[in-house]
């Protein structure tokens, strides 16, 4: 469930709107550092302190891509797969992550350290291919970086 | 007078008030252009595009529903250009649509189905495989979903949001992957969920009731009205094979506006139920056995007559019930004063005298303050609340709630006067003297005399007798004061009992000093105020003329029989009178107070003979002598007189099963088996609701002039008399208290529950929560009674096993427990005539 902070963090955002309903995107994000995911618990917590609909939050939780509704691994890859990156071999890049990480796309990792999903643009098109693990744009992929950011990672603590 | 304008429109001069749209200015002339996101009762959205039509000197096509008509505006809805967008639009909808209309409910009344078939391309040029969605899942045990069928016109959505102001249904996802459906794991269980499927223009959303059970247009339609609660909904029978195969809200802009609760739509399995009693049944031996209905009222009609010859005409009485129609209460209220000789008539939950209707359904719809003082709209009067919610919501109607219980409209912070029971008059009389201290009256009122009466009645004190603060007092006149229309609402609860009367005092005097409508009713039975009007009541002759020697003389010649001159008794007092013996048979129609009054099941029990006219074998019909079957409001002609006063008429929509006969019927025929007996002239040989109408129009004032013709579709508002406005003394008197039985007890209905006919309506009755008693968390902590535990609830009377539920719905010092949940009475708990039932719980 959302700890006291998290709620008190969503008052707050609340307060820089005109209209208190227009925090709900920073609400969901507050949320979800928090727990990793939004789940239905969760979002029922966000509706309450925000004081909507639960259905209107889960509404647009499930709009953006960028919310998580199902469980993340602690290290959430999401590669670019739109059409710059295409071009630069990004379909080679997921599956290289694939076969290292031996998990499909959607998946997360049975250590749960890594989940993996594709996304579109992420506004990065001048250094394609890339990727975005949780909230770092790792750039110019090739192997061997792909092979060190995943080392790197997976020593890091949770 | 609204501007008007004028605008061409496929060549024709259209004349209409500026601000209307392009949709309704074409509409308003015969001209039609297709709509799927456009509701009439809903704001305009503009999210279809399927309405599209050319406008000269606007580039692109212009959306005819969000579109405002302009002086001198060009327009065209049939152009080349319009038919091949709508052409494309249709195409474009039908890539991804299933198709299934051969299977789909809403086949032959489907929107798009009908657009495609005028404006639609004839193949599609769509050869891919079609996007697949989730189909038939229930999102409620009432609302199948198919969400491939979705035209994702939002009306739903938009639907609870501007109506019901509860958001269960929202789009999910987005793009082609979009769907309407409520947050994960919880059902839509809005008891105003039914209205999407009438709103829903395409088979997404469907009745699990009606489910495959006909086509739409085999069905034949019958307009009537529903029989639930005192609102009185106009409704459309649909009926195949002489079965009731749907019900679905018919548009009458004075009463329910289309709408309707979910009870009114979907509870009406009872009429097919395999319990319904369908031959009239004879005790033999100590057990009911079937009989014909010879040998029936033969039985009743001897034994009846017995009872009068042996112990007089007081000896015998008839209960009504307020849930059949006028006619058959008239004829009831006839039978009992001239062939039985007695003014032993009455109904249960009659109103009390001086309670008065509601302001017609327009008034309350456009209030900008309402009082609901100890009443539960949600529960009793659903579509009321539904309008309610609807003014709160997007007017900001202030909704003032005088409860001991938290309902759904205090969420509107209205306030909320949570009273102790028993001290309603005190309350009122402290919002009065608020008012007259704070000058807040309207003007011209003479109020000496009651700012003498209510002087005591600081806010303090008030605060000290109800514990409601006197802050939230204050607050509450200051809202009604400043309302321009104000209307006042009480439950009928509020206004019966030891203080009812002053009650109702202590209310119009409110109502007088804010210059308010009269403070109406809240009736919970589909035909509370008709009955009273028919004179189903011990002091009343139809019309409510009471029982004067001119009035009986005059009434004895037209029904051409010596009518009673001695008073009669009330439900109560026949109840206590068969209790003593006094009273030794009743004759009963449609009530059960068995298990609706306090003394009901021991004093039937005593009867020398009961006989009862029912649908099932309710706990009254088992302990009857001659039980003889009763027609549904389905079965029959006639009419009900809703809280407002809204004379409407039921049309018989179904033969009845079998040898069921119509509640009048019945009555007719008894009569005429006895009168031939006991000699009394009965010119009701025929039971014709539409004579008897013509007859009560005769002889009740209000009705006069009243005929099935005149009724028509929408009813007629007739007005019943009220005394004459003024302010009066309000005595407040302290409940007795009784430190054995520390708690007070609330009851009230729920809107679902198991009341004879929605207990036995299939699907429906899953949704009847388990008896519950609520209790504030504080008493529970003293008690040590944690949610979910068993308890028993005691009085000095009786005693009910239940389940806690520990919530701060309800205020401290209170218990709620509902009627009609449990097999056992609630109102056992009482004493007839208590103001305050006092309880206690223990934990089992
Ligand atoms: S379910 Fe029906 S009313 Fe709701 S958006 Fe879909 S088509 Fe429209
Ligand atoms: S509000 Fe009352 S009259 Fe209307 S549908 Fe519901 S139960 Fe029937
Ligand atoms: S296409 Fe990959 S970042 Fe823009
Ligand atoms: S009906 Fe006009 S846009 Fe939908």
């Amino acid at each position: 469930m959302l700890s006291e902070n998290a709620k008190a963090e969503i008052e707050q955002l609340k307060g820089k709107y005109p209209d208190p309903k227009s925090a709900l995107l920073p609400a969901l994000y507050v949320a979800q550092r928090e727990h990793g995911w939004l789940s239905p618990e969760v979002m029922r917590d966000v509706a309450e302190v925000m004081d909507l609909p639960p259905a209107e939050v889960a509404s647009v939780a499930s709009f953006y891509t960028m919310f998580n509704r199902q469980p993340v691994g602690e290290n959430l890859i999401q590669v670019c797969t739109n059409i710059s990156c295409s071009l630069l071999g990004a379909e080679h890049i997921v599956e290289y992550l694939k076969s290292k990480l031996g998990i499909d796309v959607g998946e997360t990792t049975p250590d749960n350290k890594f989940t993996l999903v594709t996304v579109e643009c992420l506004g990065s098109c001048g250094t394609a291919p890339m990727m975005q693990v949780n909230d770092t744009y790792y750039e110019n992929l090739t192997e061997e970086k792909i092979d060190r950011i995943l080392a790197e990672l997976a020593e890091r603590k949770g | 007078m609204e501007p008007l304008v004028t605008l061409t429109i496929d060549d024709r001069e259209v004349t209409v008030p500026a601000g209307t749209t392009v949709l309704n200015a074409a509409k308003s002339v015969g001209i039609e252009i297709p709509t799927l996101c456009y509701y009439e009762k809903l704001a305009p959205f503009g999210g279809c595009r399927i309405c599209l039509v050319e406008i000269e000197k606007m580039r692109g096509l212009q959306t005819a529903c969000t579109t405002v008509v302009r002086p001198d505006m060009v327009v065209r809805t049939a152009s080349p250009e319009v038919l091949k967008t709508r052409k494309a639009i249709l195409e474009f909808l039908l890539t991804n649509h299933p198709l299934d209309c051969p299977v789909c409910d809403k086949g032959g009344e489907c929107d798009l189905q009908d657009f495609v078939f005028k404006w639609g391309p004839t193949e599609s040029r769509y050869i891919e495989e079609k996007r697949h969605k989730r189909k038939a899942y229930a999102l409620s045990p009432l609302i199948v979903k198919d969400e491939e069928r979705c035209v994702l016109c939002r009306r739903c959505v938009r639907y609870l949001e501007e109506w019901a102001d509860d958001l269960q249904l929202d789009y999910f996802e987005r793009g082609r992957l979009t769907r309407v459906d409520t947050f994960p794991g919880q059902p839509f269980d809005s008891v105003f969920s039914g209205n999407t499927i009438d709103i829903c223009p395409v088979g997404a959303l469907t009745s699990r009731v009606f489910r495959f059970r006909a086509r739409s247009w085999e069905l034949e339609k019958v307009p009537s009205v529903c029989a639930y609660c005192g609102v009185g909904c106009n409704i459309t029978l649909d009926v195949k094979t002489n079965k009731l195969r749907r019900i679905s809200g018919r548009e009458n802009p004075a009463v329910n506006d289309g709408w309707l609760c979910d009870k009114g739509r979907f509870a009406h399995q009872y009429i097919d139920s395999p319990e319904r009693i369908t031959r009239p049944l004879v005790r033999k031996d100590g057990e009911l056995r079937p009989a014909s209905w010879d040998e029936a009222l033969n039985l009743v009609s001897q034994r009846l007559r017995e009872i009068v010859r042996e112990s007089g005409p007081r000896s015998v009485g008839g209960v009504g019930s307020a849930t059949v129609t006028n006619e058959a209460a008239y004829l009831f209220q006839k039978f009992v004063r001239t062939v039985l000789g007695t003014n032993n008539v009455d109904h249960l939950g009659r109103l009390p005298d001086g309670a008065r209707p509601l302001p017609s359904m327009t008034e309350v719809r456009e209030a900008d303050a309402i009082l609901l003082f100890g009443a539960d709209t949600l529960e009793e009067a659903p579509v009321i609340e539904l309008f309610i919610r609807r003014a709160a919501n997007l007017k900001g109607t202030k909704v003032i709630v005088a409860n001991p219980r938290r309902i759904n409209l205090t969420r509107y912070g209205g306030p909320w006067l949570a009273y102790r029971p028993g001290t309603e008059v005190a309350l009122l009389n402290g919002l009065a003297h608020v008012i007259l201290a704070e000058g807040l009256h309207k003007e011209g009122r003479r109020v000496a005399e009651l700012k003498e009466w209510v002087k005591d009645y600081p806010p303090d004190k008030v605060e000290e007798i109800t514990a409601v603060p006197a802050e939230t007092l204050r607050e509450a006149a200051r809202v009604l004061t400043e309302a321009q229309k104000a209307v006042l609402i009480y439950g009928p609860d509020t206004v019966r009992g030891p203080n009812g009367q002053a009650c109702l005092t202590a209310l119009n005097n409110l109502a007088l000093l804010i210059g308010a409508h009269e403070p109406g009713c809240l009736a919970q039975e589909p035909n509370s105020w008709g009955v009273l009007d028919m004179g189903l009541a011990p002091h009343l002759y139809p019309g409510r003329q009471r029982l004067d020697d001119k009035v009986r003389e005059r009434l004895g010649k037209r029904w051409k029989a010596q009518l009673p001159s001695e008073a009669g008794l009330g439900l109560d007092e026949m109840l206590k009178a068969a209790l003593d013996g006094e009273l030794e048979a009743l004759y009963i129609m449609a009530a059960n107070p068995a298990m609706d009054h306090p003394i009901g099941d021991e004093a039937l029990e005593k009867l020398k003979f009961l006989v009862v006219q029912d649908l099932f074998l309710t706990e009254t019909a088992q302990l009857a002598d001659v039980v003889l079957p009763a027609a549904s409001f389905a079965e029959a002609d006639g009419t009900f007189t809703n809280m407002a006063g809204r004379v409407q008429r039921l049309h018989q929509a179904l033969r009845p099963l079998a040898e069921v006969k119509p509640h009048g019927q019945i009555i007719v025929d008894l009569a005429r088996v006895m009168g031939q007996e006991i000699g009394a002239t009965m010119p009701l040989e025929h039971y014709s609701p539409q004579a008897v109408m013509e007859e009560i129009a005769r002889v009740a004032a209000p009705y006069e002039g009243l005929s099935y013709g005149s009724l028509g579709d929408d009813g007629i508002p007739v007005t019943t008399e009220g005394g004459t406005r003024r302010f009066a003394q309000a005595d407040f008197r302290p409940p007795a208290t009784d430190a054995a039985y520390p708690l007070a007890l609330v009851t009230g209905r729920l809107l679902y529950d198991r009341s004879p006919l929605f207990a036995r309506s299939e699907i429906m009755r899953q949704l009847v929560p388990e008896p519950f008693v609520e209790i504030n968390p504080a008493d529970a902590e003293t008690l040590r009674i944690a949610d979910q535990d068993a308890v028993t609830v005691s009085s000095a009377r009786d005693s009910l096993e239940l389940r806690a539920r520990v919530s701060d719905d309800i205020r401290p010092g209170c218990v709620f427990v509902p009627l009609h949940l449990n097999e056992m009475p609630v109102v056992a708990l009482s004493e007839a005539g208590a103001a305050v039932t006092w309880v206690k719980v223990t934990k089992r």
